[in-house]
């Protein structure tokens, strides 16, 4: 009786054991191939170029300084920089195409009262972290009509999290630092990139098909441009962030 | 909000006129600048506010219980002279209207040269300290730094040390978690509205220090002492003795805590006159205490409780002068919504009544609805309802950006 018992209780062990051994085996193959399809999907990359006025700086003045030392001028020391604040990505991806949100949770961190990056692109769905590095408090805040919150103030050390469930743009302040801000950007798809420091950005893995890439600044309208991406292919895309009355930079 | 109209000077177009063209300046100058990439700041709020007392408010806009229409510009423009060197100015341009009367005030209210001993290299370094020279809002109390609607969680301000903006040099800063600011300004932090007449000119040190224990919790001292009377009174007072030999001294307390969604901001001030021909001093005390709470992202509320003892001083004549204290307490509550971060919306409610209600005819029979000197009546139960709709700008990003 036993013996019959334990061969009744065994048996579906180890079909169990066999079918996860086989999703096992046959699920690492299937990321393999999906991630290793150099024909089904292509790559753009390029250089932006952006108006030198984008990389203006903003004084910094309190009205009442109160005790505390100034921090560092908004903005960035050259344009350089500020292509940094730059996102480049793409519009309309088919939802079969869109990866998920994966890795540690981005963080935006407040450092000498700045936030630090001034700009995050995320996808939707992603929770980011708002770690305060400052020996002084800070209130995040935003009233954005994709996502508001208050974090409160909270001191050195700690850190709180906003999950943004909604594409969108969500400008950042701080309550007790007027002076500021940080960008989320939430796109519905992962196929997006910040320039370096010489403005080339990448963007790999794109399914063949036509797109529409978006080059994004804070204060210019989004420059859009059509470009098709051809499996196994890369494209090269220039984008070009101008100001109406301004010349953009040289690379 | 503006300083009430009862001590407001009175309306000059010319200045008014003067002002607007100071202010369009401001902003032709500010475009330039930003156009060139250069180093400058124009901002400025504008506030909208209704008032509607009973008769018996204490409110700082009396009105007989009429409704009480402010519209108000404060603008204000900086420029870094070199790393280091600023140079700023905040005007103010005030327009109310009550009874079928129409008042427009204006005042430049600030204009000073500082240097900082950080000019924004490094916002984590510990020791930090300024020093400006101009028409400095004084450094004694807290409160005058919240004065501006965007960061006044209530419409009313604390009553307890009127805002004065006088000529004088300030050195403030910082050491760790001690703070300390020095001046040496020329006028009295007091309301003339008590006085026989506006505080003369005359040189007093401004003294105060504080320690943030915690992040979040600072505590603060703060001194002051000089003269408060003006010479028109010369002829009044005793034979040899001069108005600088009549010292107001103010001694004050801060406390200010916030942690999480609440912000709690606590100024007490012991207020000591000498009064010719009185022996004896008078001494009023003063108080607020100010939270604040986030409810939600965009609402807010909060209240404020305050206790102001008031120095009537009264010259009468040679040998004929004397100080009574007045009373008030007032509480006010609000709630604020915020539309976005530059533009708020406050609806606030305020009760004044006064327990020590002795007064003198010639100050408050027409404005308190008072009675006879003596009477216990002179400050009856008032209140008040008032909104506010407040918005701040930035001028120079206007031209910064493409959208």
């Amino acid at each position: 009786m036993s013996g019959n018992l334990q061969t009744r209780l065994r048996a579906p062990a180890v079909t169990i054991t066999f079918w996860l051994a086989l999703s096992l085996f046959l699920l690492p193959a299937g990321v393999h191939a999906q991630s290793d399809m150099p024909t089904a999907t292509g790559t753009i990359l390029g250089q932006v170029l952006i108006s030198r006025k984008l990389a203006s700086k903003r004084m910094r003045f309190r009205l009442y300084p109160g005790f505390k030392p100034l921090p560092p001028p908004t903005g960035v020391e050259g344009i350089d920089d500020e292509r940094a604040n730059v996102v480049i990505y793409l519009k309309s991806v088919p939802l079969t195409a869109v990866a998920p949100a994966s890795g540690d949770a981005p963080q935006i961190k407040q450092v000498g009262e700045t936030f630090v990056p001034h700009v995050l692109p995320i996808v939707q769905g992603t929770t980011v972290d708002f770690p305060n590095q400052d020996p002084i408090f800070h209130n995040v805040f935003s009233l954005s009509g994709t996502k508001s919150f208050d974090l409160g103030r909270y001191p050195k050390g700690d850190s709180r999290s906003v999950t943004f469930e909604q594409t969108g743009i969500v400008p950042v302040f701080c309550h007790l630092h007027s002076n500021m801000s940080a960008i989320v950007l939430v796109l519905d798809n992962s196929f997006f990139s910040t320039p370096n420091a010489e403005g080339r950005y990448r963007i790999e893995g794109i399914p063949a098909g036509t797109y529409t890439v978006v080059g994004w600044h804070e204060r210019s309208e989004p420059v859009e441009q059509q470009v098709e991406v051809l499996a196994g292919q890369v494209v090269e895309l220039n984008i070009v962030i101008p100001i109406a009355d301004d010349e953009p930079s040289a690379p | 909000m503006m300083n009430p109209p009862r001590h407001s000077k009175n309306p000059t177009t010319a200045s008014c006129r003067q002002l607007i063209r100071v202010l369009a300046l401001l902003c032709a100058i500010g475009h330039s600048l930003a156009m060139a990439g250069e180093q400058v700041l124009v901002e400025g709020i504008l506030d909208a506010e209704v008032h509607k007392f009973n008769e018996y408010s204490f409110a700082p806009f009396s009105s007989d219980g009429d409704i009480f229409i402010l519209g108000q510009l404060q603008l204000w423009s900086a420029w870094q002279i070199s790393p280091g060197f600023q140079a700023y100015a905040l005007g103010e341009i005030a327009t109310v209207e009550a009874e079928g009367n129409r008042t427009t005030d204006s005042e430049i209210q600030q204009a000073a040269l500082r240097y900082s001993s950080n000019p924004g290299n490094s916002g984590n370094s510990s020791a930090f300290y300024f020093i400006e020279a101009g028409k400095i809002v004084p450094p004694i109390a807290i409160a005058s730094e919240r004065r501006l609607s965007t960061q006044n969680p209530l419409i009313g301000q604390p009553d307890l040390l009127y805002a004065q903006y006088p000529l004088g040099i300030q050195v403030a800063g910082s050491l760790d978690w001690l703070d300390y600011r020095a001046a040496l300004v020329d006028l009295p932090l007091i309301d003339p509205e008590y006085l026989p007449s506006e505080p003369g000119s005359a040189l007093r040190p401004d003294v105060g220090f504080g320690i943030t224990p915690l992040t979040g919790l600072r505590l603060g001292v703060a001194h002051t002492k000089g003269p408060y009377l003006n010479n028109n009174v010369n002829a009044d007072l005793p034979p040899g003795s001069d108005w600088k030999d009549y010292d107001q001294r103010v001694w004050g307390l801060e406390f200010q805590f916030s942690r999480g969604y609440a912000e709690l901001n606590s100024e007490l001030v012991f207020t000591r006159y000498d009064v010719p021909f009185q022996t004896e001093s008078t001494d009023v005390m003063a108080y607020f205490v100010e939270f604040k709470y986030t409810l939600t992202p965009r609402f807010y509320c909060a209240f404020r409780l305050e206790r102001n003892e008031y120095p009537l001083v009264y010259d009468g004549g040679v040998s004929y002068w004397f100080a009574q204290k007045v009373t008030v307490h007032s509480v006010e509550i609000g709630l604020g919504y915020r539309f976005s971060p530059d533009t708020q919306f406050k609806l606030a409610y305020r009760h004044d009544y006064g327990d020590e209600a002795y007064g003198m005819g010639g100050y408050g029979d027409d404005e308190y609805g008072g009675g006879a000197y003596g009477t216990p009546d002179l400050y009856p139960l008032g209140h008040s309802l008032a909104l506010q709709l407040s918005h701040h700008f930035d001028v120079v990003s206007w031209f910064q950006a493409d959208k």
